[in-house]
């Protein structure tokens, strides 16, 4: 009832600024290009995103506010399109906005379970359907009719990945420290069931599959103590879990044919965090590839890294005080563009 | 109902028929000769401006803040020039109230209600005859309750009822009793009582919606007890018992789109100390006190994220010791030294508690020449501290010498220059050192360094008094204690750097236009810089620190006639920032909250020994739910009624 009422307010106001030429919100005219999220600040409300154009190197910051009139929320955790929408999974609000490519707000989702509302992390698409995690211990099937079924994973599930008629998600655990979860969930999209749970190192994060469906790549915060951080491979045939050799992974994110870019960090003895270092994994063949910047580009404070369809690869850095700053690469792993995401933390580039 | 009580007061002849200022004049004169800065309310003033929070009155002084959630639940902490709650020394009744575990006090559980005065002191203090421990803060604020003055007899009674806003009901009752000439006993019991659903207007972007403010509910009894024993030359002893207890919902920032109600606190403290002072012959003076203060809390978050409720529990107990001595050579000339042992432990259910055990010393030299031209002030404070730890390695001792001066000099009749200068730190808290994963046992004590230099004017002519004083000031934070993000986990480091330089301005002057109408008239101005000088690469170097207004100002107008007292105050913010970086999106708006009181005092009896107080209050006249902390909006306006019988 109360979105509703903020639906019907959001209406009339929309109306109000359309009619207000001296609104003072004057914000670059919106084209479409690479989506910039940026985490915001726990408690802040200042998640937001921008509009990023890699060919003529500009940006546009605040693009969901200035197409909408209204902030996108606390925590802005993920956005992943499917066909002509967007959809933006904003934790803290516990709401996942579904909008236009101009991220005009085109239906607002929030999730329930038994009368307590759920709060969205990881997004991932197949077919039709978007699904997604929420840290309640939750997976949703969201169907183009914006129909919700939930199945429940493991505790405070994180990263999602699908292929081949199965989605694999972390359940990481985060909210039972010491006691972290190891395990992944997978789920038939058929039966829409939990099928099987797959063990793997303590906290584990982030998922990506290969377009095959045979390998499974998981990273892990591990459990601050006697399990380091690591990036594991399940091999789905044999169910087997390799540890690969890169050490303190942060983060990682599948690219165009099959790469995962993996983001190194870490910190010294003195708590001060070292640069960021990334490499490519090719993830149909499991094999290393190496390092991917080939030029002399330092990553100080390296935060996110996201790849998107053209092929360029996004690092996101954040001292965790100032607006962020996007470093973006081209494929072939030379600096292209840096800019001030004009937001905290920037989480991801779509 | 209230109206009819009202009207038929009217008709009882008012106590009192001149107006008394003469405690007014001893403190400005204090105020005015002090080498650094003090700022001193009594209860009469508290009276006269309808304040019942501690917060109300803090909110008057100047060159202090209060960081202020919202709510008559929300935490109020109180902070010197913005150098943080942490720097700040808060004592009740000479008993140092401290929390070790989080290294701030919150000062809302403070009643006003049988409050005699309260005095904030920036940088050093007057009296050198004063506990050692609080020495190394920034400033120091000082609650003395009332002993009494047993005019009508050996027994007294203040007792009150407020009735609020937003559900709230504040009641008060003390009971003095003198027993034979040396005795006396007070007994005193409070509560706070309030839904605290207060309405507030979110503005999202260009939306504003109208929404409430759930689970900020709270409930607060308090009891207290204190015995004094007063053998004249053979010395006094002073006994206090404190308890308090609490429960409150936590309805945390306000979130867009959602809201939940998940947290809940509840907090449970003793405070007990007992005093003996004496004074042997012309030129010496003995202080020893000892303390036990006890206090637990429990948080509760139910939020759904967790597999299981997170139900916290911690325990914090203090120990102490203290004597000081004050040797008078002449009658302008003194020498103390004090000596304070404490311990402190902690003891939680969360993982990894490792049970710290805390043992302070700290013992400090001071020496004082007064002329009635010449003011001047030192103290050398030796700092110890040690821990052990039932679970991993404790950090090695810290030991720290803090050296501090003070002076004035009277330049002019009534006009003085002060100048003063200390050392200053605090000590990385229970929570800095060994909270779970983010705690960090190699942290240093975060220093503050204060210089202050300044001009006080104090004149009283035929009409009344005038006060001014202006302060210029430069501090330098080093080693400031921050929580640090790595790729992975949070840390507690210390890497900040702040300077600080501004100024303080103050002036108040009391205008006696006849016999029976006072015109009090107060303003208060600080403008500071407090910038970021932590690292000359980062995006916010020399940027104004979170939550730090430029400008910065308070007042007060109070009227008090032989018939009614009213009094208007405002204290208004510049802009701040959320955040480091100064950034239009970082914005905080500035704001003005204004208050208006109106309040009579009745007296019945033969001498007016039975007293009726009723004051009618006004609060946030302008009904704007500003906010000094991003996304915890203040309520808008609120009325409150109080009602008071003395005897």
């Amino acid at each position: 009832m109360r979105i509703v009422k903020l639906f019907l307010a959001a209406g009339l106001c929309l109306v109000l600024c359309a009619c207000d030429k001296s609104s003072k919100n004057d914000f670059a005219p919106i084209s479409t290009g690479t989506y910039i999220l940026n985490n915001g600040n726990w408690g802040n409300n200042d998640s937001n995103i921008g509009i990023y154009n890699p060919a003529d190197k500009t940006y546009s910051a605040d693009a969901f506010v200035a197409a909408n009139g209204q902030g996108l929320g606390d925590l802005g955790q993920d956005i992943i399109g499917l066909g002509e929408q967007l959809y933006i999974a904003v934790n803290g609000s516990q709401t996942i906005f579904i909008t236009d490519t101009e991220l005009k707000i085109k239906k607002q989702i929030n999730a329930e379970k038994e009368g307590a509302r759920l709060s969205p992390r990881y997004l991932a698409t197949s077919g039709n359907k978007v699904y997604a995690s929420f840290y309640e211990g939750y997976v949703a099937e969201i169907s183009s009719d914006y129909s919700v079924k939930l199945c429940q994973v493991g505790p405070n599930p994180e990263g999602l990945a699908v292929a081949a008629g199965k989605i694999y998600v972390a359940n990481s655990g985060g909210m039972a420290y010491p006691a972290y979860n190891n395990t992944l969930s997978v789920i038939s999209t058929d039966s829409f069931t939990e099928t099987s749970t797959i063990e793997v190192n303590a906290n584990p994060i982030m998922v990506e599959a290969s377009s095959d469906g045979t390998y499974v790549y998981v990273s892990s915060f591990g459990n601050y103590a006697d399990a380091p951080p690591k990036l594991q491979v399940v091999d789905i045939q044999t169910g087997g879990v390799t540890d690969l050799d890169y050490t303190s992974v942060s983060a990682i994110a599948k690219g165009k044919d099959d790469i995962l870019f993996i983001l190194c960090g870490g910190y010294d003895e003195n708590w001060n965090p070292l640069p960021g270092t990334v490499y490519m994994h090719d993830m149909k063949a499991n094999r290393p590839l190496g390092l991917f910047v080939s030029d002399s580009t330092d990553l100080l404070n390296a935060y996110s890294i996201s790849a998107t369809a053209d092929g360029y690869v996004y690092v996101g850095c954040s001292d965790y005080k100032n607006t962020g700053d996007v470093y973006v690469f081209t494929p072939e792993g030379k600096l292209h563009d840096k800019f001030d995401s004009h937001g905290m933390n920037p989480l991801k580039a779509y | 109902m209230f109206l009819k009580l009202l009207v038929s007061l009217c008709c009882v002849v008012p106590s009192g028929d001149t107006l008394d200022v003469a405690t007014v004049s001893t403190q400005r004169n204090t105020a005015a000769a002090a080498p650094s800065p003090i700022q001193n309310i009594t209860a009469n003033e508290i009276e006269r401006l309808g304040a019942i929070g501690l917060h109300e009155v803090i909110n008057q002084f100047s060159g202090v803040s209060i960081k202020d959630y919202g709510g008559i639940g929300g935490l109020k902490t109180v902070s010197v020039r913005n150098m943080g709650a942490s720097h700040t020394s808060v004592i009740y009744d000479g008993i140092a109230i401290s929390d070790a575990q989080n290294g701030q006090v919150d000062i809302s559980r403070f009643n006003l209600d049988d409050i005699a005065s309260v005095s904030m002191s920036i940088g050093q203090e007057d009296d050198i005859f004063c506990s050692a421990r609080h020495l190394t803060s920034a400033g120091t604020l000082r609650l003395e309750s009332s002993h009494g003055t047993f005019k009508n007899g050996s027994t007294e009674v203040n007792s009150r009822m407020t009735l609020g806003s937003f559900g709230t009901y504040i009641p008060y009752i003390t009971v003095k009793q003198k027993i034979g000439s040396r005795y006396s006993l007070k007994a005193a019991a409070n509560g706070t009582f309030t839904k605290g659903d207060y309405p507030f207007k979110l503005r999202n972007g260009a939306l504003t919606t109208l929404e409430e403010r759930i689970n900020s509910d709270v409930k607060t009894y308090g009891a207290e007890v204190d015995f004094n024993a007063n053998w004249e030359d053979k010395g006094r002893l002073k006994a206090k018992v404190n308890f308090h207890s609490s429960e409150r919902g936590l309805p945390g920032s306000v979130i867009l789109y959602t809201q939940n109600a998940y947290e809940r606190l509840w907090d449970r403290s003793v405070i007990s100390n007992l005093m003996y002072d004496i004074a042997l012959g012309e030129h010496w003076k003995l202080h020893a006190d000892a303390g036990y203060t006890s206090s637990f809390n429990r948080h509760l978050n139910t939020d759904p994220i967790y597999p299981s409720p997170q139900d916290s529990r911690y325990t914090q107990n203090e120990y102490s010791l203290a004597a000081r001595s004050l040797y008078e050579p002449s009658a302008r000339w003194q020498i103390a030294v004090a000596q304070d042992l404490f311990c402190n432990t902690l003891a939680s259910n969360i993982p990894e508690c490792p049970f710290p055990v805390r043992l302070s010393s700290v013992s400090a030299l001071s020496t004082k020449y007064e002329s009635d031209r010449f003011k001047v002030s030192t103290s050398l404070v030796g700092t110890y501290i040690t821990e052990e730890l039932a679970l991993g390695k404790a950090p090695s001792y810290r030991f720290k010498l803090s050296p501090m001066v003070a002076a004035s000099w009277m330049i002019h009749q009534g006009i003085r220059l002060r100048a003063s200068y200390k050392d200053g730190f605090r000590v990385p808290t229970f929570n800095d050192l060994y909270y779970a994963r983010v705690g960090n046992v190699n942290l240093k004590p975060e220093t503050a360094r204060q210089a202050n230099f300044g001009v006080t004017f104090s004149r009283t002519y035929d009409w009344g008094t005038a006060d001014v004083t202006a302060d210029t000031y430069y501090n330098f934070i080093k080693d400031k204690i921050v929580a640090v993000p790595t790729m992975f986990i949070w840390k507690m480091r210390n890497v900040d750097k702040v300077a600080m330089y501004g100024a303080d301005i103050s002036a108040s002057a009391i205008w006696r236009a006849c016999t029976w109408i006072n015109l009090h008239l107060t303003a208060n101005y600080s403008l500071q810089y407090a910038l970021d000088i932590t690292d000359p690469e980062s995006k916010n170097y020399r940027h104004q620190i979170p939550y730090t207004p430029r400008h910065f100002g308070n007042g007060n107008i109070i009227l008090e006639t032989k018939w009614l007292n009213l009094s208007y105050r405002i204290s208004a913010s510049g802009k701040r920032y959320a955040k480091n970086q100064n950034i239009p999106s970082n914005e905080i708006p500035a704001y003005g909250d204004h208050s208006l009181s109106l309040n009579r005092e009745f007296g019945f009896g033969k001498s007016h020994e039975y007293k009726i107080h009723v004051s009618l209050e006004c609060l946030n006249l302008s009904d704007h739910n500003y906010e000094v902390i991003h996304f915890y909006p203040m309520p808008g306006r609120s009325y409150r009624i109080t009602l008071k019988f003395k005897y």
